[in-house]
């Protein structure tokens, strides 16, 4: 492969494009009107607008991008996460028009697209899962009903979903119908599929995932695990490799189901198996996602493993370098998705011009960037406006620099999950380590971050009204 | 009385010194723009990024935040107290946009009665939809946006009577 064009925009884009950089592969940015400003557009050899800015216009018009791609002569395209990474028919027609589809077959994305046949899938490999149906469902009336059999709170889930669209926690039956709606309009417009179905809400959980990787020789192995347990609306937003409360065997255990998995659909390249892990240590097969994931990168610095490097390789029908005895964990990294969100505000997203936009800089810190200064927010996509990642020989190294890091992340203009992300990393639950996904609903409240707020900013006023006294002395006044 | 000073904080929140607590701040120079204050035995590093006598507004970052202050003179204050300042008797019966976002659908008319709690209309934003109910009972005066419009933060979308 010479030339590869990335499908995606923002801080995924720029990613993977440095990777293909890095292999000596030219990058093709594609970008929609209102994406002209954007550094992924910059750092690519060539790039295309696709249309204006609404995705269902430019970053999911499949066919548009494709036509692109042979224009240019690209031989491969990358699709990165979101938008059309996970859709089974546009990577068929990748295929089709002879280009290289960077990513799993069309076949393991269809079927673990749709979180029903995955469970479907699955069933013959002893993987263990969640109680629940296994079928869609749109009659309120039957859900009601099913819904009492599992018992509440239950989970509306979205066949197609992920990242948290299109899933609703109902707590009480009459909550059940207007969220089930709610769920089916959010995943069609999100998935253009609007299939959903109920599971058991398994209380207490805490969300760890195992990092597969496979080539098209039958060789699959697993990069060990990410805990993803901190989480708001059902999103991550801070993640961390390895997990504190893994030790080897159960690691060993859930890392070969995942591979199971894995082989259960044919998969090649890199993936993800997320589990459920309850509070006696079960495990349970929550769904696989069939790309690269937003967290890959703490994986990637506890494993020394280029991802998307790994991704190319195995594209171009290479074999793995190593095997699953050659791999180990070295040291801890966390990440924190940088949102345009205010935290004090219920996470809604915050949208604006980012008057000052600086990144921490460092040794073992690492930010995956996709915004600059004086650039906006827009309001037609996922509101990340990077992922701040930090590595230390051990998970309280880690802390110590993530806060750090924080401290010298300069936002401006728009409000950001920074402040959250002090929040969670000074916490004593998260500390030591005795946390689950309730994090955020047991011990975040806005006010307790707008107590510190407030008390930075009272000595902030005193600091200003100082420099204003003196300021004043130092000015020759006309006496009035 | 000793003079008082008001203060607002990313228009947020307020704050009043007199200048001998001022005066009284555990303050250490370090460099021409950055301190070092001292509250007990806590410090903590601040510094002046923004400066601007004349429109008496400073801002300052501390922990990694920006605090953008604004100091209140006395003829300011006074206007305040005469209760003469704008948005005093704003109506609570607006329904604002509480971010930037596009109207995916509205289920209430002009005239129409609502119940604490209904559903007005959904409003998305960033793939995210955002139910927006009714703060109390009553009947809705105007409805001033329609589906498929784009709306700004703040914009006013229902009235209610």
């Amino acid at each position: 492969m010479k030339k590869i064009l990335v499908a995606n925009r923002g801080e995924i884009a720029l990613r993977v494009m440095k990777t293909i950089k890095k292999m000596g592969i030219k990058t093709v940015a594609v970008f929609s009107e209102t994406d002209r400003q954007a550094p992924h557009v910059k750092f690519a050899d060539e790039a295309v607008c696709i249309g204006p800015a609404p995705s269902a216009e430019s970053y999911l018009k499949g066919d548009k991008i494709i036509e692109e791609a042979k224009k240019l002569q690209v031989d491969g395209i990358h699709p990165g996460y979101g938008f059309l990474s996970e859709n089974a028919e546009f990577a068929k027609n990748v295929e089709k028009n002879g280009l290289v589809w960077i990513g799993p077959g069309s076949k393991a994305i269809k079927i673990m697209g749709s979180k029903l046949a995955a469970k479907d899938a699955v069933k013959k490999y002893d993987i263990p899962m969640v109680p629940g149906i296994d079928e869609a469902i749109t009659d309120a009336e039957k859900a009601k009903r099913i819904a009492g059999e599992i018992g509440f709170p239950i989970l509306i889930k979205a066949s197609a979903g992920g990242g948290g669209k299109g899933m609703r926690i109902v707590e009480k039956e009459e909550n059940l119908e207007e969220q089930m709606q709610r769920a089916i309009s959010e995943a069609k417009s999100a998935f253009g599929d609007g299939s959903v179905f109920i599971e058991k809400y398994v209380a207490s959980p805490r969300h760890i995932e195992i990092q597969v990787l496979a080539d098209s020789h039958g060789n699959y192995l697993h990069l060990f695990e990410r805990e993803c347990s901190i989480q708001r609306r059902h999103q991550k937003v801070v993640e961390e490799a390895p997990s504190c409360v893994l030790e080897s065997k159960l690691r060993k255990e859930m890392g070969e189901a995942a591979v199971r998995v894995a082989k259960a659909c044919d998969y090649v390249g890199a993936g993800t198996v997320e589990f459920l892990f309850d509070e006696n240590r079960n495990f349970y097969f929550l769904e696989m996602n069939t790309r690269l994931q937003v967290e890959h990168p703490v994986t990637e610095l506890i494993t020394g493993i280029d991802l998307v490097e790994e991704q190319i390789k195995v594209a171009r029908g290479e074999k793995l370098r190593f095997s699953q005895n050659s791999l180990s964990i070295h040291g801890h990294a966390m990440e924190l998705r940088v949102y345009a969100e205010n935290p004090l505000d219920d996470f809604l997203p915050s949208v604006g011009k980012l008057k000052k936009y600086r990144l921490p800089e460092g040794k073992n810190i690492r930010v995956d960037n996709g915004f600059e200064e004086e650039m906006e927010v827009p309001i037609y996509y996922d509101p990340m406006l990077a992922k701040l990642i930090t590595y230390g020989k051990n998970r309280e190294e880690a802390i110590q620099l993530m806060l750090e890091a924080i401290t010298n992340y300069e936002v401006k203009g728009v409000s950001t999950t920074l402040s959250f992300g002090k929040f969670v990393f000074e916490h004593e639950a998260f500390r030591t380590g005795n946390f689950d996904t309730h994090f955020v609903k047991k011990y975040y409240s806005a006010e307790k971050l707008r107590e510190q707020h407030k008390a930075e900013a009272k000595v902030a006023a005193a600091l200003a009204l100082k420099q204003y006294l003196k300021d004043q002395q130092q000015l020759i006044l006309p006496k009035t | 009385m000793e003079k008082e000073y008001k203060l607002k904080v990313n228009e947020d929140f307020e704050f009043s010194f007199t200048k001998a607590e001022i005066d009284a701040l555990n303050i250490s120079k370090a460099t021409k723009k950055t301190f070092h204050i001292l509250q007990g035995n806590k410090g903590v590093q601040a510094e002046i990024t923004e400066q601007n006598f004349l429109a008496r507004s400073y801002t300052i970052k501390l922990n990694g935040n920006f605090y953008s202050v604004d100091i209140s003179n006395p003829l300011d204050l006074l206007i305040k107290e005469m209760g003469l300042s704008l948005g005093a008797a704003q109506r609570v019966n607006d329904i604002k946009a509480p971010m930037p976002g596009l109207i995916l659908e509205v289920n209430v008319t002009e005239g129409a009665k609502v119940k604490e709690g209904d559903y007005l209309l959904v409003l998305e934003a960033m793939k995210m939809e955002n139910t927006l109910t009714a703060p109390r009972d009553g009947v809705v005066k105007s409805v001033s946006i329609k589906k498929g419009e784009t709306v700004e933060k703040n914009q006013l979308l229902i009235e209610m009577e």
